[in-house]
């Protein structure tokens, strides 16, 4: 393997393992009351799921993560896309010491 | 209670404003402290019943009814002005008039159409929300300003006539009734209820209706987009919750504005359009609650208009200190701020954990909105509405203060917030913690009961789930969340660049058919048909007389002479026709002679 530090695979490896166990620990110290307590209450097939809304969050995240860059692909644009002039001069009601 | 003694509390701020020109500028920024002030402490004890009734129309027999206090009404109300009297306070140190008139008009008209009784009154306010806000965008006076002022006030003409269409409607299709009390989906179901539904999701900020608001709040000052924050999308969510629901489509709508709004919030790299865009995916939860229409739904979403109003002007105020001090506002030039401004650090970051955090006001309210879909067994609008939870704290809570406050330091140390600045935010802060510490003062303030128990073990621990799983996956995608300098592209690209388009399209196409016409007929036909009748005679004359002067033996020379007399006299006028006409007229005479004996 290449042992190179500037490439962004190997760093990613061995940083993403340490928080993967970290983040599993924790999801279980989160779920253990909940699985003994059986205070779980469930009003779908899918929330009565292991550690159902740990997964949800980071599915989610990376879900509208992803698809919003792959929006801003296509609706990024500069700030003077409508060509606004910039104002040089700041609005009136910002602090008077940066004038 | 139909007494003057209890008028509209809109009243308050409405005559209270016209008197802000008059006072000197150091009372002013004290003076419109205590009006919203005033309005709270009137609101607080005012009873439930209708009053100042007036019949001003002949069409129909109900009165106009501006005071409507039932417990809906009243919980809007009170944070309204409560909302007002936290941005005053954080105004202090602006001392312009212009922008206070408009904004406790603007706050007077929010107060005025959650307390009218009928349509009519309700759209009176309704409009004049729309034009005071426009004045309260224009009074930061910069170019960016006035280009979204002007936007923002087509659109909510555009909206508000269409509001005026339906309730015209709605009155016809009612008898003649101006009442608004709760349209029923499968009674009331017809074009007039539906025109009002659109202007009323203007408001809300529905997509494709919904570009206005992230165009203009972060044009708007500091102080403006603070106040603008809290009213026009709050109205529209009362009157939703007033007149509709239980309105199906509602549900999906309300969905589409949650996600779309989490998806904008996640791309944008400016601070105030960020929060701009969170207004727009909270509403969205209030929007489908509304669409749920069960009383814990309604509850729900006045609790979470309530405390979203609390938590998204405390954000609005810390944002607004950062801009204040810097003038800048675009995430990628900031960074690390909290060295320097450590205080409104924290006031940030108490308004961003109390969009979900347990022990503050977001996770006691929201989630009653979360459960009353899962009571119904609502499964898609469920789960749209859980992600777009994750993500909008992922946007908001952890991604917006990392690259403001904390992230790569930017060697900028501006100071911490005025004293005045911190008065806002500190009461604003107080009441996020303590509605989600004694939530039952909250729900005490609701429309209707509700049995709902924040604080039990599975909502905890389910919540504290997801958020640490979103910590972790801002942790993985950090790079990916960088914000980047840019705009993005929403629904006002069709008018803004579409409009330029058409203008382009329509000066090519009807300017060139113009200027067509021009060259072939105002410079063809026209011009020759003029000829033809100025020198068309003489030209037919020489024509025919050619080739006569040519049997007569003139030469070329002469010939040329003689075509140029006539053209000569023509454009005179000097023919030698004296004597035909002097025939003619004897002609005419002797017929006349002879008619007039042949009648006798």
């Amino acid at each position: 393997m290449n042992q190179d530090p500037d490439k962004p695979s190997a760093t990613f490896t061995n940083q993403s393992l340490k928080w993967l166990m970290i983040v599993l620990a924790l999801f279980l110290l989160i779920e253990i009351p909940l699985l003994i307590s059986h205070a779980r209450h469930a009003y779908f097939k899918i929330d009565g799921w292991f550690a159902f809304y740990a997964i949800l969050g980071f599915a989610a995240c990376i879900l509208l993560v992803f698809s919003g860059r792959a929006l801003s692909g296509l609706i990024r644009r500069s700030e003077d896309h409508y060509g606004i002039e910039q104002d040089e001069s700041l609005p009136e009601d910002l602090d008077e010491q940066l004038r | 209670m139909n007494n003057f003694a209890e008028f509209p509390p809109a009243l308050i701020l409405l005559i209270g404003a016209l008197l802000v020109p008059l006072l000197k500028p150091s009372w002013r920024s004290s003076y419109v402290i205590l009006l919203p002030l005033a309005a709270l402490f009137y609101i607080l004890q005012l009873k439930t019943g209708n009053g100042w009734q007036f019949n001003l129309f002949s069409f129909t027999d109900e009165p106009l009814e501006f005071l409507r206090v039932d417990k809906l009404s009243k919980a809007f109300g009170i944070i309204f002005s409560l909302n007002a009297v936290a941005a005053f306070i954080y105004a202090f140190y602006y001392k312009k008039s212009t922008q206070h008139v408009a904004a406790l008009f603007y706050i007077g008209g929010a107060l005025g159409t959650v307390f009218a009784g009928d349509l009519l009154s309700l759209y009176v306010f309704w409009e004049s929300m729309a034009v005071s806000s426009t004045f309260v965008i224009l009074a930061r006076n910069t170019e960016q300003a006035k280009g979204a002022a002007f936007r923002y006030i087509m659109i909510h003409l555009v909206g508000g006539l269409l509001l005026l269409a339906g309730v015209i409607l709605t009155i016809s299709q009612q008898g003649g009734s101006i009442a608004f009390d709760g349209f029923d989906f499968e009674t009331a179901n017809h074009a007039g209820t539906w025109l009002i539904l659109i202007g009323i999701l203007v408001n809300c900020g529905a997509p494709p209706l919904s570009s206005w608001l992230p165009d203009s709040y972060p044009a708007a000052s500091v102080t403006g987009g603070l106040i603008l924050s809290a009213y026009t999308t709050k109205t529209a969510v009362y009157t939703l919750l007033r007149g509709y629901p239980g309105w199906e489509p509602l549900i999906w709508i309300g969905c589409a504005m949650a996600v779309y709004g989490v998806i904008y919030a996640l791309i944008e790299s400016d601070m105030r359009r960020i929060l701009a865009y969170a207004i727009i995916n909270q509403v969205g939860f209030m929007v489908c609650a509304a669409g749920i229409g069960t009383h814990e739904a309604v509850s729900g979403a006045t609790a979470a208009a309530f405390c979203h109003i609390l938590y998204k002007s405390l954000l609005w105020m810390s944002a607004g200190v950062v801009l204040y001090r810097l003038g800048k506002s675009q995430l990628s030039d900031l960074g690390g701020l909290y060295r320097s401004m450590p205080v409104t650090t924290v006031f940030f970051l108490i308004g961003c954990f109390s969009m979900a955090l347990p022990g503050t006001c977001g996770f006691t309210s929201k989630n009653i909105i979360i459960q009353a879909v899962e009571h119904e067994h609502l499964f898609w609008p469920w789960l749209l509405l859980e992600i777009s939870a994750v993500g909008i704290f992922l946007a908001v809570s952890i991604r917006l203060p990392y690259f403001l406050f904390f992230g790569r330091d930017k060697g900028l140390r501006p100071e911490d917030a005025p004293a005045t600045m911190l008065g806002g935010m500190a009461l604003l802060g107080f009441f996020c913690l303590f509605f989600g510490i004694a939530p039952q003062t909250l729900y005490d303030l609701l429309p209707y009961e509700i049995d709902y128990q924040p604080y039990s073990l599975a909502k905890v621990t389910i919540v504290l789930q997801w958020i640490l799983a979103a910590g972790i996956a801002f942790i993985f995608l950090k790079k990916g969340l960088t914000p980047k300098p840019g705009i993005s592209l929403d629904f006002d690209w069709f008018y803004r660049k579409g409009a330029k388009q058409f203008y382009r399209v329509a000066d090519k196409s009807l300017n060139g058919a113009n200027a067509l016409t021009r060259h072939y007929f105002v410079e063809g036909f026209v011009r020759g048909i003029c000829n033809f009748f100025e020198s068309g005679a003489s030209r037919a004359t020489a024509w025919v007389m050619t080739p006569i002067w040519m049997m007569q033996g003139h030469d070329a020379e002469r010939i040329d002479q003689l075509q140029q007399s006539i053209f000569k006299r023509s454009k005179r006028g000097a023919f030698q026709i004296g004597i035909t006409v002097f025939c003619a007229v004897i002609l005419l005479g002797l017929l006349s002679i002879i008619f007039l004996f042949e009648k006798a």
